[in-house]
């Protein structure tokens, strides 16, 4: 049975992250799009789309930052140090786009600042983002338990790479999001910002695909060789089905199914990365079983986890369905 | 008067607390288990920390500063029964740049919440 410890942690940190990705990542978006907001009550509405879910979205990143430190020390003891920065960068774009909020419906002269706020700090949180996925699939340098690089490893081309990639991607669901939420000029406008965001991601996750091909001859091994191929051939299969879909829902008339789309997409993306970079949790060299806390460590932590994980889900699905439906032009911040 | 000198109180009695939590534990910081010294990360140097450190400093005062700026100028604000708010800015500068969410947020509260954010016209637009 204790085995299986490790599994299950590392099954829950992959779906708080996936859950993080896909939920901060439509708020994170609509903040990305806010900037090119055709007028003034547009990006009024956009940022009345997002306020009543951002801030219970954050709570994935802190199931994950946690979790990993409970159920995987080691792992957290190396990346979080590597990381300094980019969590640095991204701390602090999440606390202007946090305050933003609050602080653009005090009346006065500085709303545009604060929506200038809210704009860049979404920008810096994703980049710092998508720096961090780029640092994780390029691997930390890792001598015998610690990490032996330096805090501004992250100022490479791949992991910067990695951070613009992210912000077209957040910048995606984002327009996926807004097409659900909003209303005719608005939701036009919201499309043709996810077709174009479609392309620049597309674009991204074959240049990341690409590179990990040309620079991880061990991830080629993983995908081609015999018996994985039967299992794995589906993933780039479905990847490509997901972004025709996304493409097709962007461009016809649904309203559900680009958000939906574009977050299976981001699933398979995910899957396929998890499966290059198995077993290891601290790449290349540390895998999940010598990162992994003692069994008894894992079953404590597990039970309160068991219990708590129900009662996030079902109070963030009832958020989103008291919150449901189009966001109206009268229902600013907070109604 | 007194009650407006006191109200640092709270806060300086939290940092103090902190501080002597944090110094008394020295040289641990697992008490009797770990020393600071051997906890530090090796990839971290005094000019990260340097670095971050300033960073901190200059966006919390920054944030709490214009938090505190927002907060007074609410404080200023006066309601009236109908629900409709004046805001009293120095003379010749135009009032238009009001905001017209509302709601009941912290910071909304002097917020004329029953005005539209859009105009009707585009309401009525985006509904059709």
């Amino acid at each position: 049975m204790t085995a299986y410890f490790t599994l299950i942690w590392i099954t829950i940190i992959g779906v708080a992250v996936l859950m993080y990705v896909v939920l901060d990542g439509f708020d994170l978006g609509v903040g990305i799009l806010s900037r090119k907001a055709p007028s003034r009550e547009d990006r009024h509405l956009m940022i009345a789309c997002v306020s009543p879910f951002w801030d219970g979205n954050e709570t994935w990143l802190i199931l994950v930052a946690i979790g990993l430190l409970a159920a995987f020390p080691l792992a957290f003891a190396i990346i979080v140090p590597a990381l300094y920065f980019p969590v640095l960068l991204m701390l602090m774009g999440l606390m202007f786009r946090g305050v933003a909020f609050e602080y653009r419906s005090v009346p006065g002269k500085h709303v545009e600042f604060w929506d200038g706020a809210f704009f860049s700090g979404s920008l810096v949180a994703a980049f710092a983002q998508g720096i961090m996925l780029g640092m994780f699939v390029e691997g930390f340098t890792v001598t015998g338990r610690e990490f032996t690089g330096t805090s501004f490893d992250w100022v490479a081309p791949f992991p910067l790479i990695a951070g613009v990639a992210l912000v077209f991607g957040y910048a995606l669901l984002g327009a996926g999001w807004l097409v659900l939420k909003t209303e005719g000029a608005l939701q036009h406008w919201a499309r043709e910002c996810g077709r174009r965001m479609l392309t620049f991601v597309l674009a991204f996750i074959f240049i990341v695909t690409l590179y990990m091909l040309i620079h991880q001859p061990q991830v080629i091994g993983r995908w081609v060789s015999f018996p994985h191929i039967f299992f794995l051939w589906p993933i780039p299969l479905g990847a490509a089905l997901a972004a025709w879909w996304v493409w097709r829902s962007f461009s016809n008339l649904h309203e559900i199914q680009p958000f939906i789309a574009t977050i299976v997409l981001f699933a398979i993306s995910f899957l396929g990365l998890a499966v290059s970079l198995w077993p290891n949790i601290v790449p290349p060299s540390i895998d999940l079983w010598s990162a992994a806390a003692s069994p008894g460590s894992q079953a404590f932590l597990l039970v309160g986890t068991a219990l708590l994980l129900p009662i996030i889900l079902a109070y963030t699905a009832w958020s989103y369905w008291v919150f449901r439906g189009k966001v109206q032009a009268e229902s600013g911040y907070g109604h | 008067l007194l009650g407006v000198c006191c109200a640092p109180i709270g806060f300086i009695a939290v940092i103090a607390g902190w501080t002597v939590t944090e110094t008394g534990r020295q040289p641990w910081v697992v008490y009797g288990m770990l020393r600071t010294a051997d906890a530090v990360s090796p990839s971290l140097t005094a000019t990260d920390v340097a670095i971050s450190l300033t960073v901190y400093v200059l966006i919390y005062s920054f944030v709490f500063g214009s938090g505190l700026i927002l907060l007074l100028r609410l404080m200023r604000t006066i309601p009236d029964p109908h629900g409709e708010v004046q805001i009293k800015t120095p003379a010749g500068e135009s009032d238009d740049s009001v905001t017209l969410l509302g709601g009941n947020r912290p910071l909304a509260a002097g917020t004329r919440s029953q005005d539209p954010v859009v105009p009707d016209s585009l309401v009525a637009g985006a509904k059709s």
